[in-house]
Parts: structure tokens; sequence; C-alpha cells
């Protein structure tokens, strides 16, 4: 039984699709070139940032995606050598890249396409310097890396780092299982959905509608 | 560096863009870069990884742009290396926020497109040749050609041209160190001739934009949002719009395109471009038909009551009465008290008519006066400004409007009745409906249409999210030391005073440009001008730049910019009321100088040396207005000492007219603008008829218009979109932003493009009669058949041929001496090259 369960909000009324959770992703995380464990989607037309249907009858809506931690995560069951696991304390779903020999099974399992990334090459990168945060673990080639709800920051009591910087003030974070807390309230409070819920995965991701 | 850094510069970046195919909106997996590395930065190798340094230094600083934004921000340094930002906190932690840009400066500071050390051209301009030159060559160079060219042709052929690259107060391409250099020498200072009609337009009806803190838009039991994309070019404002329409408030947004923010709205109202006056006068129309009207409001503080003469146009005033009997006593009640200072003089009284005694009378307390009716006074033929103004609108019936606007009849009543119902209502107006030759008179209407229902000067009730401008400068004494003035000409008047040598026929050369804070040749209009016509005019150009940007590419001298963090100064970034200290957080990469040190180091050579004679809190302490500090308490040292500091504490902010009065010449809603003039003095005047401009009127746009013949070959508007990924053509060049915006792009509405062939990924030219543009095709519902928009930021070297400021052209209304951007008409074709 777990302590915790993080779960991440983000209210769909509010993201406007900006790219700046990917950006505090990238940098503080100093995702190699070409990397991105987080990005904004385009709920709508074929290509970012477009409507579906036909002029002036158009719908147009985003929602940001990364790894859902799932409850159930179906990439932890399909890594041959526990590189994936859940932390028991808070549901973290957590990627060692020591452990991972780069097999992609992960990738293959999980339902959520594109959220796990996999470094074929030697990660480049623009910069000679590492950037972000502090105890971020070094990216390796040929393993498979993903959004870890910012372990290094969370292990200093810190939020994910794309919580704060969110402009539309549309993203939250917290323990569920803590009644009092600002996520528990909004989801009692605010209708939601989780990703393909069908799958029985739970992911602890919850877009607000 | 030499042409060899060039030409890797530009192998090195179409080999990354190839690479980086990210797909948009699809779940498929994010596509790895297989860009190869950029240069390592020579002084940064063999360093320690900062990864192993936890120890790490947080300074609070700011962001300096032109996106209104001015976010305070937290720039973590460790290993000597900025590795991160973060936001950092406002006393009020509602204006808290960063952006992606924002989160990127990491690889906007460590650019391999910085700009290392000063350097001259040793090929042709724009050939790319250039070679290092210690900055004792550059000051001697510079000096002397500035100092020969001044000799020949007078002072004025110096000019200086900057814009908003930065907007702080020595670090300020619109009032910053340059101008006060260039009014010190009494050159030319080119105005950045954009950005103005709309302001123009309401400035001269209500003296100031009126303008509410974005914290104010809770306020508003309606917000309508007309040229404005919040969700992509104001994001730092969205939230306050968000938090708004949580509490209630009503969002319309209109918008021939439909935007995020449109999706978001309760109501979307498509238009057609450049008929936004239109839609105005309408809606006026429609409140004035239905008696919606707030009639206190125009009689006790607009110009509605004024009698206008028949034969002047001007307001009848009591001293035109011409006989004593008819003057007699009348002077008594004319000692009038001055609104804006409260001093009490002599005035010649403007009249109105009085309904209880039935005859015209100076507008005193008490005085019941008509807002409407024809009168005649002493034999003079005069009518209410307020009978003029339901006049002017007369013939915009909803019916009328809606074929020059496209917008169903119902819905411009409906709209204009909840603007004068559902109050108090706001408008959230921004450039995009700016740039056309009509624009001024869509600020007029809108000015106009917040006195015709009262929605001014309250809370909830604004036309304008506050913009801030470094309240904090002393205009005069910093910019125009010991009174000396420059001549500001508009950016047409460049051509030919460059290219002719006069404005008109007054003999005005311009010689030698300096530019500093702007990529002149790149975001200013008709791209073509200024590199075949301009660039070839001038004997020397000097460009002071972060990066090498097309205008350095066409100069003579550049000289290295240090970047925001890199300099000290102090700014009120516009969209938030904070005076910011914003320090250097790092010391000047390679060999890059701050704009002040540049401007110190020329200023002796050319004799001005002693008005720059200072250390930069001393130039600082002199830029900072006795007044303000005398108002505020805030000097120098306290800014610094606070970080931050609010000259407007408490209630949001309202900018004009909270008591009704309004910084105009009557102290009132001057809607009926008495002696209209143009924005700046130009070349241009002789086109000014002060006749049309007194009132709200409409004329379609220059181009973007269906029932002209033009459009039967040009038949798209082309608007220069604002997107997020740039702020004009800075952080251009950034990695992070470019993996996920790779390059240039138009939004084609694809039945137009399935007419023409194109699929989506097709290269595709735009072109005009003026130039061509080849982008990438995105094909995009959003927008409607006969209207393209580009996103803008892009320079003449990323494109695959041409650049879309081509296609622009410098024709400035005569009024608002302002550049039509969007006002251009284009067609749109597959691309045959590769």
């Amino acid at each position: 039984m777990a302590n915790k369960r993080l779960v991440m909000l983000i209210d769909v009324k509010r993201c406007i699709g900006c790219n700046t959770c990917a950006l505090a992703c990238k940098v503080e995380n100093n995702l190699p070139d070409g990397i991105w464990w987080n990005r904004a989607l385009t709920r709508g037309g074929k290509e970012r940032d477009t409507p579906a249907g036909v002029y002036p009858h158009l719908a147009l809506g985003y929602l940001t995606f990364a790894c859902q931690h799932c409850e159930n995560p179906p990439c932890v069951k399909a890594c041959p050598v526990k590189a994936t696991y859940k932390r028991e304390e808070d549901g973290v779903v957590i990627q060692d890249y020591n452990r991972c020999i780069g097999c992609r099974y992960c990738m293959i399992a999980c339902p959520y396409t594109g959220v796990r990334q996999f470094n074929q090459k030697k990660p480049e990168y623009q910069l000679a310097f590492a950037v972000g945060g502090g105890g971020v673990p070094v990216h390796q080639e040929y393993t498979v890396e993903k959004c870890m709800y910012c372990a290094h920051r969370l292990a200093e009591g810190k939020e994910p780092m794309c919580i704060a910087g969110c402009p539309a003030r549309a993203r939250h974070f917290g323990d569920q299982k803590d009644p009092d807390s600002n996520v528990s309230k909004l989801l009692r409070r605010r209708s939601h959905f989780q990703l393909r819920p069908e799958l029985g995965t739970n992911p602890s991701v919850y877009f607000l509608t | 560096m030499s042409e060899h850094h060039q030409t890797d510069y530009f192998m090195s970046r179409r080999t990354f863009l190839k690479g980086v195919a990210v797909t948009g909106g699809s779940t498929a997996a994010l596509v790895a870069s297989s860009g190869k590395v950029l240069h390592a930065l020579e002084q940064i190798s063999g360093l320690p990884d900062p990864r192993s340094d936890n120890k790490e230094k947080i300074v609070t600083t700011c962001c300096r742009p032109n996106c209104h934004g001015g976010c305070r921000l937290n720039v973590h340094v460790r290993g000597g290396k900025i590795v991160k930002t973060s936001p950092a906190s406002f006393p009020d932690k509602r204006y808290d926020r960063i952006c992606l840009r924002g989160y990127s400066h990491p690889q906007y500071v460590y650019s391999p497109n910085r700009l290392k050390y000063p350097m001259k051209r040793v090929g042709n301009r724009g050939e790319g040749k250039w070679k290092r030159i210690s900055w004792d060559e550059a000051r001697d160079t510079i000096v002397s050609e500035l100092n020969k060219i001044k000799e020949k042709h007078g002072s004025q052929a110096l000019a200086f041209a900057g814009v908003s690259g930065s907007l702080s107060t020595l670090d300020s391409g619109s009032w910053g160190i340059y101008q006060r250099l260039f009014n010190s020498l009494k050159g030319t200072i080119v105005d950045g001739t954009l950005d103005w009609a709309l302001i123009y337009g309401m400035m001269r009806v209500t003296g100031n934009i009126p303008m509410n803190d974005a914290t104010d838009y809770v306020n508003a039991k309606t917000l309508i949002v007309i040229g404005a994309n919040i969700t992509e070019a104001q994001i730092h404002h969205w939230h306050f719009v968000a938090d708004a329409m949580e509490g209630g408030t009503r969002l319309i947004v209109i918008d021939p395109r439909f935007t995020a923010t449109a999706a978001k709205a309760d109501q979307w109202i498509p238009i057609r471009p450049g008929s936004d006056a239109a839609l105005i006068m309408g809606m006026i129309q429609v409140i004035l038909e239905a008696g919606l009207q707030d009639k206190r409001y125009l009689h006790d503080h607009t110009v509605g009551p004024f009698l206008v003469r028949e034969d002047t146009g001007k307001f009848l005033r009591l001293s035109h009465l011409s006989s004593e009997a008819d003057q007699k006593g009348l002077y008594d009640s004319a000692m009038a008290t001055k609104p804006t200072t409260g001093t009490t003089s002599p005035v010649d009284p403007a009249m109105v008519w009085d309904t209880t005694a039935n005859h015209a009378v100076p507008l005193t307390a008490g005085v019941q006066a008509a807002l409407e009716g024809n009168y005649t006074v002493a034999g003079i033929k005069v009518t209410t400004a307020f009978s003029l103004l339901k006049a002017a609108v007369a013939d915009f019936t909803p019916k009328q409007v809606s074929a020059l606007t496209d917008i169903p009849a119902e819905t411009i009543s409906a709209l204009a009745t909840t603007y004068a119902t559902q109050t108090p209502a706001s408008i959230y107006t921004m450039m995009g409906i700016d740039h056309y030759d009509n624009a001024h008179m869509t600020g007029h209407a809108m000015a106009t249409l917040g006195a015709v229902t009262g929605n001014l000067g309250k809370h909830g009730a604004s036309l304008w999210p506050a913009y801030y401008l470094n309240e904090h400068l002393d205009w005069i004494g910093y910019l125009y030391p010991d009174g000396l003035m420059g001549t500001l000409i508009p950016t047409a008047d460049l051509r030919d005073a460059t290219v002719k040598g006069k404005l008109g026929e007054k003999p005005f050369p311009v010689k030698a440009l300096v530019v500093s804070m702007s990529n002149l040749f790149e975001n200013a209009a008709d791209q073509n001008m200024w590199l075949k016509e301009v660039v070839p005019g001038l004997e020397f150009i000097v460009t002071c730049e972060l990066q090498m940007s097309t205008t350095a590419r066409y100069s003579d001298i550049i000289l290295p910019v240090t970047h925001w963090f890199e300099t000290t100064d102090i700014q009120q970034a516009q969209s938030h009321p904070y005076i910011m200290h914003g320090p250097a957080v790092i010391d000047p990469l390679f060999e890059a100088k701050s704009n002040f040190e540049i401007v110190k180091m020329l200023a002796p050579g050319l004799g001005v040396g002693k008005y720059f004679d200072y250390t930069t809190d001393q130039m600082l302490d002199i830029a900072i207005s006795k007044k303000f500090t005398a108002a505020t308490g805030f000097t120098l040292d306290e800014i610094k000492k606070q970080g931050v500091v609010n000259p407007h504490p408490g209630e949001p902010f309202i900018n004009i007219g909270k008591d009704g009065v309004f910084p105009t010449p009557s102290g009132r809603v001057e809607f009926y603008c008495e002696a209209p003039k143009p924005r700046i003095p130009w070349s241009g005047d002789v086109n000014f008829n002060p006749r049309i401009e007194h009132l709200p009127r409409f004329w379609p746009p220059l181009e973007t218009w269906p029932e002209h013949s033009r459009s039967k070959q040009y038949p798209f508007s082309l608007h220069q979109e604002h997107t997020r990924w740039r702020v004009h053509t800075q952080w251009g060049d950034v990695p992070w932003l470019r993996e996920l915006d790779p390059e240039p792009t138009v939004n084609i509405n694809p039945k137009a493009a399935d007419d023409r062939g194109i699929l989506s990924g097709d290269y595709v030219e735009v072109y005009n009669d003026r130039g061509l543009c080849v982008v990438k095709a995105v094909l995009n519902e959003a927008v409607p058949y006969h209207f393209l928009t580009l996103p803008k930021g892009w320079q003449k070297h990323q494109f695959k041929s041409g650049a879309y400021q081509e296609l622009t052209h410098q024709k400035l209304n005569p009024a608002s001496v302002n550049q039509s951007f969007f006002d251009v008409s284009v067609n749109v074709r597959k691309w045959e090259g590769v």
C-alpha cells in the first residue's frame, strides 16, 4: 500500500498549448536534442494548432502529454530488467538508466505512445555544459527515458518543474490520498478525465474539464 | 570571425533543421533530432560539468523584450554558467509568470550566433565577409565617419533607428541612451512608425488610452477581445482572463481567425480583415438607435453637448459671438478650472445650448445642455457634437455593417446590446487591428463607443490592458539633455532622406545610420525598399546587436551587445505595474558591451562626451524623474533595495477617466476631435485633411478588400501572426524552440489550398507585385478562404526564398503615420523551386 498517490492535474479549460511546461521540463532535466518528455498536443485538426471542423464551425483545445504514472503501469510488467518500476511510497514510475538495456519493450507496452523516448545514439546537446536542476541523472546512450515527476526535485520537497511555471495556472500537483490537498479538492469539485481509462491503467494524470 | 564562421553557421543550422521532423498534434513517437551539435562555445570548453556542482547562485532579474510580459525571473547560475531560469515572485503573486521563451534563455545567452567582437565589413554589403577589429578601431572608425558626414551634410545626416529590442531605461530602443545621444547631436531619430494608429486614434479622443490593469478583468461582466490573440501573443495575460471567466465574465472574441483565444471564448465572431472600424461604428449606431447610450455620461464627460460650427468645423466659442450683448456676463462664468492641473484661468469656452434659457452659454455647473440639435447662434449655424456623431454613424445600420464585415446583422445588434447593457464591459485590443490604413478610425470609434456607453474609467470598463510605460522616466531631462533635440522622422521619410536627400522640397540628407535594439531591415515594411534603396543610399551603417541579424548583415560595422542578463538596468515592463531593478547576472560574454558603454565610448569623439560621463547608476539616477521620486518616494537606491516597486498599489490601476476627467484640451472625451493633427509632423502632411478626421469614419483598407480590383490578382489578405515561438525576430535561432517550430510556415484554408493543388507540407510561394516569400503550407481550417497568416519573426536567411517583409509596403496614412503591415494583399501558389 503506497503512502501517497502523487497526481498531476491539467486544467484543459485553461491550458493554451503554449509548451511552457515542455520547455521547463526540457531545461530542468537537461534533455538531449530531440528528446521531449512533455509536450502540448492539439485536440483538433491534423496539424498542431489547427482546429477540427470546417470554418466557421470549429473546435480547438489542448492537453499536455507525458508519462501517465499509471497505478497499473504496463511498462513495469514488460521491463525484463526492472529498469522501470513504480515507487511504493508515492506511485511515481521511475526509469533507471543504469539498468535499462534499451530493449524498448516498455515503449511497446506503454499505451501512451510517445511519452517514452529512446536515446538511439549518444545524447547530443547544443550547449557544451549541462543545464537544469542539480541531481538530474546523466542521460545515456541506448536507454529509454521519460518524465519522472522531477524525482530529483521531489527529493528536495519541491514540485515538478512544469507546475509553477505554467503561465495559464493550469497545472496542479499533489497527493490524492490526502483529502485536504488541493488536487483532491479539485478532483472533487471539477469534472475530469483520464487518458484511455478503459485499459485499467488508472493514470495519475487527470485532465480537468 | 570570418566568412568561414558564416558558412558554418548556415550549414549546421540547415542540417539541424532537417533532422528535426517533429510532428504536431499526433501522439506518434516524438522524433529525435539527428542534428549535429552546433559550435561549442570557445570559452566554455574544459569547464567542469555544472551538474557536479550543486552550489547554485540565484540572481533575480528581469526579461526585457517587447512581448509586454516583463517577467521577473530567477536566473540560476552554476559553475559560472546560466543553467536555468524560473519564475521569480512579485509582492503580488498574481503577476508571477514565465513563458517558454523565458525558460529557453540558456540557449539564447549562449547561442553560437552571438556576435563575439566588433567586426568590419570586407566584402559588399550583405555578402557576409567580415574582419574582426578591436573596440579601439571600431570606435575610431565610427567617430571619424560620423564626424566627416556631419561636417559635410549637417547634423541631421546622422540617424538612429531603434525600436523594441529592449525596453528598459538605458537599454531601450525607443526611449533610451541612443535617443539621448542623437538628440544631443541634433541628429535624426527614426520613428518606429508602427503600432501607432489605434493608439493615436484613441488618444485624440480620450487624451490617452483608457486602460485598466489586467487584474481588473474579473470586475468586467463582458470582455470583448478584438485584434488580440492572448493565448499566443500575450501569454502573460491569459490567466487573468481565465480567472475572469471563472468568475462569470462573458468572453467574446472578434477575429477573422479561429484562434485558441477564440476557442476558449463564450462566443467567437469572425470578421472580415480591415473592417473593424465599421463594426465599432455599427455598434454605436445600434446603441444610439435603441437609446441605450449613457446620456448622463455623454452630457457630463464628453464634448457631446458642444456646439460645432458648420462653416469651420470648430467648436463655437464665446469669442465667436460678435456682439458685446451676446457676450455680456458670460465671461464671468467662463473662469474655468483646468481639470488636469486644478488651476483657474480665463478661457475662451466652448458653447452649448442651454435647454432652460434657450440660448447658447458656456457649459458650467448646473447648465442643462442640449445633447442634440441644430441651432443658429449670432448668425452662425451650429450643431451639437453628439448630433454630428449620430449622423456620422447613421448609415452604419446592422444590415450595412453586415455587408462590410461579413458578420450577420443580428450578431452585430446583439454584440452592441451586450456591450451597452451587460456592464461594466471591457474591450481587450492589441495590434491585430492596428496595421491598416484605416486603423486610427478604429481607435477613434472604439474610444467613442466607450464614452457613449459610459464604459470608461471604471473598474471592469476599459479599452486596453494597462500598458505601463516606464513611468519613472524623466522624458525631457534624460532624453533631451540641455534641451537639445534631434528631428523625428518616420520610416518612409528615412527613405526619401537617404535616396533623394530631401523631405518634400526641403533638403534633408541622411547619410549615416546607427541601429540598435531594432532589426530594421527585417521588421520594417517593404524589405526591398530597405535593401535596394535605403542601404545603397547610406554611406555608413553601424549595427549594435546581440546576434547576426539581417540588419547586421547589411551593415559596415557591427558591434556586439550584451544580453539582458549581462546588463544592469531598470524597467517598468508594460503589462504589470512594477518597476524592476534588473541586475546583470553574469559578466558580458566574449567582447560584448552594453549599449550604454558603447554610447559612452563614442560620445567624447562626437563632441558630446559630457552628457555620458557617468557610471551606470549615475546615468540611471539622471534618467529617473525627480517628479516621480517626489510623488512615490522611489529613488534608484530604493528600487535597487526593494528589487521591485509598485507606484500603483491597492485597487487595480485605472489609467484615465476615473474621476470623469480626461487629459484632453476640454477635459472631456472628445469624440468630436476639434483640431486633428497628424501623429507626428512629416513630409506626408500635405495630404492630411483635418475635415475628414473630426469624427469616426470608415473607408476600406488600401488592399485587403474583396471589392478592390487588385483583389482579382491578389485575393488573399496576409497577416503576420505573432506566435509564442518568438518576439519579433528575437529567439529566432534558439534550438529548443526550433525543435518544436523548425521553419517558416503559412496557414492556409484547406479549400483554398485544394483549389490550388497545395498539399499539407508543400512549399508555397506567397507573392505580390512587391516580392515573394517561400514557406511551408499548413492547411488550417482556422483561417477563412481569403486569409493567410504567416507567423512573424523569421529572418531572410531562414526562408527558402524571399521574405514576408518583401510583401508589405510603406504607404503611411497621413494622419496615423503608421506602417500598415496587415493591409497587404497577396496570392499564393505551389513553389516550383527546390
